[in-house]
């Protein structure tokens, strides 16, 4: 039985043969799997850069038009999970979203292709800290960028990220995800000291 | 090697907590409960309402909005945490038929003349033009004409109120067809509304909720989001005088309703053992929302309810892989994007039009081959190359340049190919009653390739006529299926849907199976949305919409929005109709 991740993704390779890793990088809500490229801009020389796309097309109709196509004037982009009225992450989408991921960061493992680090912007920063509170053991750190920890009520509060895994939460509440491109870096490197 | 878990897989954890860990509950409860009822008086209620409506997707939250406008104070149930049920994830449009604008715009049908159309569009075997009502049974009939008399009503009703401002879909591309698209049509009419948002832009059906949300809470409506509605309360004359729901947690809550309970929650795609016993073939999974697991079948059973339908279900494929890790799919495949693209089977051999709309193409999954003792197109496989990747990219389940997708296998030749789909295959043959390539397979896609091949440079598909209906055309070229601009391939010039496929690899393949958008049998209603008992009498006080009764329309699909527009009407007619009963009492 496979139990591979089945979701879409983008992936740059590092160049050089002293990779240190791969780094996963989650959009936000109503973006795409190329939302983040300029954040990882750099980084590919020493890690993979592995952005997956969420499944859940935020138009049934129209999955992934072109950015100038009228046709995204009501809706664009991909999610990761709906919310509910209290803004809390909806279980059942945002559970899938999860474990998709959590296939994903397995997989890595299997193909040497560890340690994994995660970083998300918004909707996929709350979804890379509820990885960090679900599957700590399989990640080497964590920056997240203008998220929220997941609230899901009788879950969340059953999870505590361990002490061990690095996780920083950025909220200086970016208009573009590339003004936290040298937080990511400095954050890497400290990882990489030690 | 990961190191291990010791909890198992996250995504279980949440499942319960959507709700999904009910169906034991479920059973129970209904299985425990007769109809009547006298324990009813003793145990005091949570809540009193006049009507109670069961689901907060279209239909249930107009059938809210209606029984509050006709004068009843009325509460509202969802089983999920999020408002808005499958509609919410929908596109959002409703056909609906004879609406002012449509006459407005000069279009002066006649109501027998679109009257015929649906009637044979739903039973063509049924249909006769010479005998009454077309040939259909009288209630069967009555359904779909109460749907063309009174769908322009709902949806300007909602308007009035401001509930819900709609506006004509074909201001995306232009007008499109139905899926029915009659031999003798003049020309395209195009049914199908959405709502308009505030700034006048359409929007799909995120939109439409959000303003029927917005309605229920302008006029204090109440919505109880998590609770499962699991027993139907009725006294001693079978009246159905209340509710019995579910919290999360388990806590039951009783709820009393004067007037009427409004069923209108959802279809049974995700309840694997209704598909079990009531669809035609294997159902993978599908777009629903994973609450929808038919709960309204058991305890309309237990009130003696008629089924119909149940075989029925608005069909569309799906990734196979998707469906399996989670039956509740992201997307449907409404059309496999390209045109050096064919659907073969285990055998190597088309059998559809790749073009043809989704509830019916799915349709031939359900081929069973009585000398082969199995479902012969148990799985299609979505075969297209380096162009087809390249000019339609994007277009789901498609991926876009630059981006790879799991489900996608991919090899440098044909024959290398079908190794790979084969290997894969295997992977999954535990899940798929261990469906594998005939050994045939390879020497036979060969030949389909080259006959595909052949008939494309003419422009014409003797096998299955893709591309003759505007159905294919326009839906492929403006919606499923459109273009990316930029790349070095030229549009297909004989016919836009067909095009060779490249002598040279890559080439790619996509496993594809039955899936459902919901299905749509359940109990049957009469044209005043009143559920029907075994002997055709009304129950009283019970009333259903949307998918989770038997669909007014048949199985039939007439058009983007066929699904929401009988919702819309008869959601309509439910809350209007559970508002002007009179009262009930208990014992």
């Amino acid at each position: 039985m496979s139990a591979r991740s089945q979701l879409l993704r983008r992936a740059s390779r590092a160049t050089s043969a002293c990779c240190r890793g791969t780094l996963v990088a989650l959009h936000s809500d109503g973006a795409d799997a190329s939302e983040l490229a300029p954040l990882c801009v750099g980084l590919e020389a020493e890690l993979d850069v592995l952005a997956p796309q969420a499944a859940r097309s935020r138009n049934p109709f129209l999955s992934s038009a072109p950015p100038d196509d009228p046709r995204w004037r009501a809706y664009g982009g991909f999610r990761w999970f709906a919310r509910d009225d209290a803004g809390h992450p909806e279980p059942a989408s945002f559970g899938d979203s999860l474990w998709q991921l959590e296939q994903l960061a397995r997989e890595l493992h299997e193909r040497g292709a560890a340690p994994v680090y995660l970083v998300g912007y918004r909707d996929g920063a709350t979804l890379a800290l509820g990885a960090a509170l679900a599957f700590p053991e399989l990640l080497s750190g964590v920056i997240a960028i203008d998220g929220a920890r997941p609230e899901i009520p009788g879950w969340s509060e059953r999870h505590a990220i361990p002490a061990d895994l690095p996780v920083e939460e950025i909220r200086a509440g970016y208009t573009d995800p590339r003004g936290a491109a040298g937080a990511l870096r400095e954050f890497l490197e400290r990882r990489w000291r030690s | 090697m990961p190191p291990e878990r010791a909890n198992g897989v996250s995504r279980r954890d949440f499942l319960g907590l959507a709700g999904a860990a009910g169906a034991a509950l479920t059973a129970a409860a209904c299985a425990s409960a007769p109809a009547t009822t006298a324990s009813g008086e003793t145990t005091p209620f949570d809540h009193e309402t006049d009507v109670a409506v069961v689901g907060s997707g279209a239909a249930g939250a107009i059938a809210a909005v209606y029984a509050h406008e006709r004068g009843a104070q009325v509460l509202v149930l969802e089983k999920g945490p999020v408002f808005g049920g499958t509609t919410a994830k929908s596109g959002g449009v409703y056909w609906i038929p004879n609406h002012p604008i449509e006459r407005e715009r000069g279009l002066k049908e006649p109501r027998e003349t679109t009257l015929r159309a649906m009637c044979r569009a739903s039973y063509p075997v049924l249909f006769d033009e010479k005998k009454p009502r077309f040939g259909l049974p009288q209630n069967e009939y009555e359904l779909i004409e109460t749907f063309y008399d009174r769908g322009a009503d709902a949806v300007v009703g909602l308007e009035k109120m401001g509930a819900l401002v709609s506006m004509p879909a074909d201001v995306l591309v232009g007008p499109m067809p139905d899926y029915f698209e009659p031999p003798d049509a003049a020309k395209i009419v195009d049914r199908r509304y959405w709502a308009r948002k505030p700034d006048g832009t359409f929007g799909l059906g995120d939109e439409m909720m959000r303003q029927l949300k917005s309605a229920l809470e302008t006029r204090k409506v109440p919505v109880l989001m998590g609770h499962r509605a699991v027993r139907m309360i009725a006294n001693a004359k079978r009246e159905v005088v209340g509710l019995e729901a579910r919290r999360l947690g388990g806590a039951p809550v009783r709820i009393r309703a004067r007037r009427g309970v409004v069923f209108a929650s959802g279809g049974y795609t995700h309840n694997p053992e209704l598909v079990l016993n009531f669809q035609p073939g294997p159902v993978f999974g599908g777009c629903a929302v994973p609450t929808n697991e038919g709960d309204f079948v058991a305890m309309a059973e237990a009130q003696g309810a008629k089924l119909g339908h149940m075989q029925s279900a608005w069909r569309a494929q799906i990734v196979l892989e998707q469906a399996l890790q989670f039956s509740s799919t992201p997307d449907d495949v409404f059309m496999p994007p390209g045109d050096s693209m064919i659907l073969v089977n285990r055998l190597g051999v088309r059998v559809v039009d790749e073009k043809a709309n989704y509830n019916e193409r799915t349709r031939v999954h359900y081929v069973w081959d009585p000398v082969r003792h199995e479902w012969i197109n148990l799985l299609l496989f979505m075969i297209y190359d380096q162009r087809t990747a390249e000019l339609y990219g994007g277009r789901f389940p498609v991926p876009a340049a630059g981006t790879s997708a799991p489900y996608v296998i991919s090899a440098p030749t044909l024959g290398a190919l079908g190794t790979a789909l084969d290997t894969r295959l295997g992977q999954l043959a535990d899940r798929t009653g261990g469906a594998r390539l005939d050994k045939t397979f390879a020497k036979t896609l060969t030949g389909t390739v080259a006959r595909w091949n052949q008939m494309s440079a003419r422009g014409v598909d003797l096998d299955f006529q893709r591309g003759e209906r505007i159905y294919d055309r326009d839906w492929h070229l403006k919606i499923w299926s459109f273009p990316n601009q930029g790349t070095k391939h030229a549009l297909a010039q004989k016919n836009v849907t067909m095009h060779p496929l490249s002598a040279r690899g890559p080439y790619h393949a996509i496993v594809l199976a039955a899936g459902t958008l919901d299905t749509n049998g359940g109990p049957v209603i009469n044209r005043k949305a009143q559920v029907l008992d075994a002997t055709g009498q009304a129950i009283p006080g019970l009333y259903g919409a949307g998918n989770c009764i038997a669909s007014p329309t048949g199985p039939y699909y007439y058009a983007g929005g066929g699904t929401l527009g009988p919702a819309v009407t008869f959601g309509c007619i439910a809350g209007e109709g559970a508002a002007q009963e009179s009262p009930k009492e208990l014992a």
